[in-house]
């Protein structure tokens, strides 16, 4: 599903990721913890191809959901906008998404995305990611600002996907993945058992 | 907290929000202004003094105005800062600041009361303009349209005495009051975008952006189209029988480029934001030229549309002008949004503009070859 080797990355004269190699399979979910800036999320931005410079090899499916660290959406878009747009994009509609409902992001669709609280925004965030049920969803922190029974719903979804997760949240770690990877500035990569 | 540091504060938050929406506004009236009033035209003097003479001219020259210069004013309320001077707690001082703020976003207009009718007239002017803008951003609170229909009514009226400065004065006051006090309420907002082809669905984002937080540079982008269509009126009840729509092209390529690279910006912001989507759903780079060149197209457009429109009625010129009109401001919009997305991958603003110059040059040879 998701092969990557030798990625170097480099932000100017700092090399943030030196020499890493990830495999997701089919039905894996892959949780990346690791210290603030130890380049998580750089890795998840060079995965879904948000981030492009970079040495070594990444094979990744067509179709990604990707839901960011911090929800980037235009503010002066509708949520339900939002989501339309990303429908059109990924020629799929959101609603038959399987997570919408559970999220309960209907109530928003009518209010402007600079209007919305940071869990909502998340919550809409996870929504677009999951739009068209990617075969593999790339989340950056998913689990940020959300309400319990959001968190819930978005960790049921997950049991039932492939995912490559960058967390901070050890719970959602232990309750989600297959697989714990972490990361660290100074000794790379390394699998840690569940 | 010091005086002086809060006239910073409001000057750092609202003055700055304000400036970047009302320069371009300033430039935009002001090209149209040389035309109107360039070479032996009309003097300001001569268009107060049509103010003066006629409620009709005065109310619909003063609807023009305000519907431009209130999307100018409306960042003054709800700017990045303007939080943490209302936990400040002094709405009265920044009230009176936010008229001065207010008022320099009106320049033009003032600059044309005070040249056509005086230093006083142009007060006058400048604060029934403010009280008139702040209290149609608060049209939905309880005060608002009371201050929003006692402003027209000072139009209406048209006092020139040096009293009227007082009711001007207090009212402009009154509605930054009102427009402070209701700028945080969530306003419903008519949907635009809706699931289509991927560069339709794109396009109709970036229209957004233009319609919901770029008004001023839609307006100014108007004011530019209709000016350039005011001149081929001009133009075609000069000489009604040389190659029409020849001179339609020529005289519209120079407004329709600066119109479209005014829009730019805004389209262009919305893509920056939307990146991480793009690139995670593998968005074609064909599909973002397209969406980019609909975007443009669809506004200037629609106002070359209606001006040349407007300017062949005038004129009693044939109807094919308005058709050439549209098909030429489809292919300027695509030139520009190229050239547009290049530049701003290269982030040089006086490339894009030498570029924009170039672009507006070559299809007014263009035309002129026709």
């Amino acid at each position: 599903m998701l092969s990557v080797r030798g990625l170097t990355k480099w932000y100017g004269s700092s090399r943030v990721l030196d020499d890493v190699a990830l495999d997701v399979h089919e039905g894996e979910r892959v949780a990346l913890l690791g210290d603030n800036g130890c380049g998580k999320s750089t890795l998840l931005q060079l995965v879904t191809g948000v981030l492009e410079a970079f040495e070594g090899t990444i094979q990744a499916p067509h179709a990604i959901g990707y839901a960011p660290e911090k929800p980037d959406m235009p503010d002066h878009l509708l949520a339900g906008e939002w989501l339309d747009l990303v429908s059109s994009l990924k020629r799929a509609r959101w609603r038959d998404a399987l997570i919408p409902s559970q999220l309960d992001v209907g109530s928003l669709l009518g209010r402007k995305i600079a209007a919305l609280s940071l869990g909502q925004r998340q919550r809409v965030s996870l929504v677009s990611a999951f739009v068209g049920n990617p075969p593999l969803l790339v989340l950056d922190e998913p689990t940020n600002a959300l309400d319990e029974r959001s968190r819930e719903a978005v960790i049921a979804h997950l049991r039932r996907s492939t995912a490559l997760v960058a967390t901070h949240d050890r719970d959602l770690a232990k309750r989600v993945a297959t697989r714990v990877i972490t990361m660290s500035s100074a000794q790379g990569m390394a699998e840690q058992a569940l | 907290m010091h005086a002086v540091s809060l006239v910073r504060m409001v000057m750092v938050t609202s003055g700055r929000a304000v400036a970047i929406r009302a320069v371009p506004l300033a430039c935009a009236v002001g090209l149209a202004a040389a035309v109107v009033f360039g070479g032996h035209g009309m003097r300001p003097s001569d268009l107060v003094r049509m103010m003066q003479g006629s409620l009709g001219v005065r109310l619909a020259l003063w609807g023009v105005w305000i519907m431009l210069a209130t999307s100018a004013i409306a960042p003054a309320f709800d700017a990045l800062g303007t939080r943490t001077l209302r936990a400040m707690r002094t709405p009265r001082t920044v009230s009176a600041m936010l008229v001065i703020v207010a008022a320099s976003a009106q320049a033009p207009w003032i600059l044309l009361f005070v040249k056509g009718s005086g230093a006083l007239s142009g007060v006058v002017a400048a604060f029934t303009a403010v009280a008139a803008c702040a209290s149609s951003l608060a049209l939905r609170s309880r005060r608002g349209p009371i201050v929003f229909g006692l402003a027209w009514l000072l139009v209406g009226l048209d006092m020139r005495q040096a009293v009227a400065v007082i009711p001007a004065g207090l009212l402009a006051y009154l509605a930054t009051r009102v427009a402070w006090g209701n700028a945080l309420e969530e306003r419903s907002v008519t949907r635009i975008v809706w699931r289509a082809p991927a560069p339709v669905a794109l396009a109709l984002a970036y229209v957004a952006r233009m319609v919901r937080s770029a008004r001023a540079r839609l307006q100014a982008a108007a004011v530019m189209v209709f000016a350039g269509s005011a001149a081929l009126a001009l133009s075609l009840r000069n000489d009604p029988g040389a190659r029409p729509v020849q001179r339609a092209l020529v005289v519209l390529s120079f407004p329709l480029s600066i119109a479209c690279a005014i829009l730019a910006a805004p389209a262009l912001e919305t893509e920056a934001r939307m990146h991480a989507m793009l690139r995670a759903t593998r968005t074609h780079a064909l599909t973002l030229a397209l969406a980019m060149a609909l975007a443009l197209a669809m506004p200037s457009t629609a106002f070359a549309a209606s001006g040349a429109a407007v300017a062949t009625l005038a004129a009693n010129a044939p109807h094919v002008v308005p058709l050439a009109v549209v098909g030429w401001s489809v292919v300027i919009a695509a030139a520009v949004a190229t050239w547009a997305r290049r530049a701003s991958r290269a982030r040089r603003s006086t490339t894009f503009a030498v570029g924009i110059i170039a672009i507006a040059t070559a299809f007014t040879t263009m035309a002129t070859a026709c």
